[in-house]
């Protein structure tokens, strides 16, 4: 078989595939002991998983991509886990087998591939010439999903319960991406701390930039308004290297938060659940609460793969789902899944940094920052840093779509980092 | 045993994973374009680590935080565990349980072997009645859920036969007694408590009426609730009595402690005493036992300490207590624990499950010689709880030390005070023996073959009924193995209703292998 070897990758693809396959066969085990067995298709979910993240590296090696081999490893750790959790909170059975949620990990696995299909290389530069065409998308999506999606919980879906509110973040990263690797010298001239750019390039970028936003904030997404406030201002700073956009944009986003939560009443009651959770207990801090119990519950070791009770946290499969790790695996075990996360982001950030021009280095730094404010948001969340956001811990939460759009985010920094080989290395090529 | 190396395993293998990969460099050090994405990288890196060391907060040390400790009732984990996992079970000093688990059909149910006969010292643990007893006392000891890998080992270590089942919680309790005890107060309201004199450990604690723990369910709840008698009182620890006759004991200590001479006679005729200022004399209860048979009764005549005491002849203690005066009276109550909180002696985490009410004494300033009087025959408004009054036993029996009455056999032994000297508790001990085995004694009930008892009736009056019939005792006389304090609500006379019960106990005791050469 040809293709590129991808070693490094192989190798600690199987140790990361054998860790959680034996977390797996664990909670399987627990599960047979007690009064409600699982079924022997349960077993097909990690099958399914396993075929998906190993054929990602399969097609990795035919696509003969290179470089970023310690990217998939890590995901496969992290979203391994994230299955494992979710089999043994019975989110994830053979009962599912019929529906789409089963088929997230292929479906995830193939996005990768086709990013990379799409994008990889001299066609790179493609995504940056048409960066006005993403916000387009991602505006178009929104009116879309505004018109005909449905309604559940307060929030809105599109067909098969998916969340197209995700999909809008990554459009606005790639035209955020490309707008800052084409405009983004005319921004690092600034005057008192503002941009002195030119009036065309500033309302154009205010104009496609914010549309999408006030349709979001309109079905009630705060969550994506936070983390695409974050992400411009780290965007901004990383491209023109000034301070300023720090500032401003801190200023900003705080300013957002505090008029947001003034006017819309929703949002108050989770800051006050957030800062007060004490005073109701039973009410608006209840979720809160159950979170800090499921921590205490883990203390240091964890109470052990399945012994725990952290279905006693509401919606813990998806915002919550770090609880249940801190109650059965422990600050150690939990612990272990951070570090993971810093791993990914800093390998993420050193692609960003070796990158030869300034719109890969930019999208790598987009595409990883962007997990990385989503993973601290969620983080944060659970452990009582910060207001609930509802947002979903990537790579590990439940739920597809969101799933689907973190392995296209490892297809961009997998693009990334092979046109970043590519270019240090030209004669490699076979 | 192999989940917890499964478990280190996993934990081992993760960790090494996730430490290797990150040493693992494969981006050739290449070019650095001139961004600032180094600051961002740190800058996560630093929320990362903000966020693990408050998470670390939360899961190491929440109980430091006040707001935590209020709302952590509403975690439902502990309900969850102790419904769902193994909760210890409980066992006598003989290894026989008293708390047992079996698998019901909607996870494992507690089952309690002795039914009502320990109802009020093993309670129950219901999800719908909460806790009561031993289980909501040692409720932490008996959750076997928050335990650390080393406790988790332990039993596999200790006893490697018993595999995957936690020690069960050793009581000091005797089943063979307490269900013995039970039998004998029958449906009578009442109490029995008997304790080990020398090491406290308590053998028995009886209360009736009881119920079945077994039965739990909401109909026979309700109705335990609306029954007048009180089926869930602990009488053993709660019930509050006049002691009558058996305070003759605190009498007669305060008495010797004072120097009193045990020859000393008094007066005792068939009128009764008339205390100074008082206008009804205080007579002898024989009064109207002969009255009943049709005779009258002569009188004491002129007795000395002991006969006073065999005959339990309120003339004379009535006498003797205006001699004492009230102040050497209270002061001796107050040694053996009157007035004071026993949870501090049942060292059961002084939780409510287990309260001991004090028992209760006249106002020390009170001085009018008829309330001495009946200060020192135990009317009037002193109030004694049975545990109380096995207590006032236990302490002469065991040579003037009172032991700290211990329920788990895995506490320590202790002392707890010294309320009467070693000379005067034997003197007093030699008088009860006289008790039961004088011809004129009032206890000769339990007058046994080859064991020497000593003992102290009484016969409350109170305002509810025919008197409270009371018996204290210990045996063997010599070398006390055994203390047995029986009261009956409203029985009547100490002798011919108490008695009995510790005469049943006694024997069940005997048969035990008590008074042996070695006791269980």
């Amino acid at each position: 078989m040809g293709g590129q070897r991808r070693t490094t990758e192989r190798r600690l693809l199987w140790e990361a595939l054998g860790i959680t396959l034996l977390a797996f066969g664990l909670v399987f085990a627990r599960q047979v002991m007690s009064e409600e067995p699982p079924q022997v298709g349960d077993g097909l979910l990690y099958l399914l998983f396993f075929a998906s993240l190993y054929g990602l590296h399969k097609a990795l090696c035919l696509l003969r991509v290179r470089g970023g081999e310690i990217l998939l490893p890590w995901v496969t750790f992290l979203s391994g886990w994230g299955l494992v959790m979710k089999f043994r909170l019975r989110f994830l059975t053979f009962e599912y087998l019929g529906t789409p949620r089963v088929l997230v990990y292929p479906l995830a696995a193939a996005a990768t591939v086709l990013v990379l299909l799409l994008f990889r290389r001299y066609r790179l530069r493609g995504l940056q010439r048409a960066h006005v065409l993403w916000a387009g998308l991602a505006l178009g999506v929104m009116v879309v999903l505004l018109r005909y999606g449905s309604q559940f919980r307060g929030a809105y879906y599109g067909p098969f319960l998916t969340t197209p509110g995700e999909v809008v973040k990554v459009l606005l990263l790639l035209y955020l991406v490309g707008f800052l690797a084409t405009h983004g010298e005319e921004f690092t001239t600034t005057w008192l701390g503002l941009p002195w750019a030119r009036l065309r390039v500033l309302l154009s970028f205010l104009i496609l930039w914010f549309t999408p936003q006030v349709l979001l904030l309109r079905q009630g997404d705060f969550g994506a308004l936070i983390i695409l406030g974050g992400l411009a201002v780290v965007m901004f700073y990383v491209a023109t290297g000034q301070f300023s956009y720090l500032a401003w944009g801190t200023l900003l986003t705080g300013v957002a938060v505090v008029s947001i939560c003034l006017l819309v009443p929703h949002a108050q009651a989770r800051l006050l659940s957030w800062w007060d959770p004490w005073s109701d207990p039973q009410g608006r801090g209840w979720q809160t609460l159950q979170a800090l119990f499921a921590l205490r519950a883990g203390a240091l070791d964890g109470r052990g793969l399945g012994a725990g009770f952290p279905e006693l946290v509401p919606i813990v499969e998806s915002d919550f789902i770090y609880a249940a790790f801190a109650e059965e695996l422990g600050l150690l075990g939990s612990g272990l899944l951070v570090l993971a996360y810093w791993g990914l982001f800093r390998r993420g950030y050193q692609i960003a940094t070796q990158a030869p021009e300034p719109f890969p280095a930019l999208l790598a730094t987009g595409c990883t920052s962007l997990l990385a404010i989503q993973a601290l948001l969620n983080l944060g969340g659970v452990v009582k840093l910060l207001p609930i956001t509802g947002l979903t811990l990537p790579f590990v939460s439940h739920g597809g779509t969101s799933l689907v759009v973190c392995f296209v985010l490892l297809g961009f920094l997998l693009a990334v980092a092979d046109h970043l080989s590519a270019t240090s290395q030209p004669q490699d090529a076979q | 045993m192999y989940w917890i190396i499964l478990k280190a395993l996993l934990l081992l293998s993760t960790a090494w994973f996730v430490l290797r990969t990150l040493r693992v460099r494969d981006e050739p050090q290449g070019r650095s374009v001139r961004l600032v994405v180094g600051d961002v990288s740190l800058t996560v890196t630093a929320l990362l680590s903000l966020i693990l060391a408050g998470q670390a907060y939360w899961q190491l040390s929440a109980e430091t935080h006040a707001g935590f400790n209020r709302v952590v009732r509403y975690d439902a984990r502990p309900w969850k565990a102790a419904m769902l996992s193994k909760r210890r079970e409980v066992e006598d000093r003989r290894g026989r349980l008293l708390i047992r688990n079996e698998e019901g059909p909607s996870g494992p149910v507690r089952v309690y072997p002795l039914g009502p006969a320990a109802a009020h010292l093993t309670g129950y643990h219901h999800r719908r009645y909460g806790k009561t007893g031993l289980e909501a006392a040692c409720d932490r000891r008996l959750l076997a859920w928050h335990r650390n890998v080393w406790e988790e080992l332990q039993p596999y270590l200790e006893h490697p036969h018993r595999p995957g089942r936690p020690q069960p919680l050793a009581l000091t309790l005797d089943a063979t007694l307490q269900r013995t005890a039970f039998e004998a107060l029958a449906d009578r309201p009442g109490a029995v408590v008997v304790l080990n004199p020398w090491s406290g450990d308590v053998l028995a604690l009886v209360s009736t009426p009881s119920f079945d723990p077994n039965l739990l369910n909401e109909a026979y709840f309700q109705q335990l609730k609306r029954d007048p008698r009180g089926p869930f009182l602990n009488r053993a620890l709660q019930g509050l009595y006049p002691p009558g006759s058996v305070f003759k004991l605190v009498t007669v200590v305060a008495a010797l402690e004072q120097g009193f001479d045990p020859n000393t006679q008094y007066d005792c005729p068939a009128e009764g005493y008339l205390p100074p200022h008082a206008s009804t004399p205080i007579r002898d209860y024989q009064v109207e036992v002969w009255a009943r048979e049709g005779k009258v009764w002569p009188g004491q005549g002129r007795i000395d300490l002991p006969t006073a005491l065999r005959r339990s002849a309120n003339t004379y203690f009535a006498q003797l207590g205006v001699a004492l005066g009230a102040a050497p009276i209270l002061d001796c109550a107050r040694q053996f624990g009157f007035e004071t909180s026993l949870n501090s002696g049942l060292t059961l985490g002084g939780t409510a499950a287990f309260a001991v009410r004090p028992s209760r004494l006249p106002p020390s300033g009170f001085g009018a010689e008829r309330d001495v009087a009946l200060l020192a025959i135990g009317q009037g408004r002193v109030l004694a709880t049975p545990l109380q009054m096995a207590l006032v036993t236990a302490a002469i029996a065991n040579e003037g030390r009172l032991m700290r009455p211990r329920l788990l056999l895995d506490e320590p032994v202790a002392e707890w005070k010294q309320p009467l000297s070693p000379k005067t508790a034997r003197t007093l001990a030699e008088m009860m023996r006289g008790v039961v085995e004088q011809p004129d004694g009032t206890g000769q009930i339990v007058r046994l073959p080859d064991v020497s008892v000593a003992a102290k009736t009484g016969s409350a009056e109170n305002p509810h009924g025919p008197p409270h019939a009371w018996f204290v005792c210990f045996a063997p006389a010599e070398r006390p193995e055994l203390v047995i304090a029986v009261v009956v609500e409203n029985g009547g006379w100490g002798g011919p209703v108490a008695g009995p019960i510790a005469r049943r106990i006694l024997l069940a005791a005997k048969k035990a292998g008590y008074f042996g050469s070695q006791a269980p």
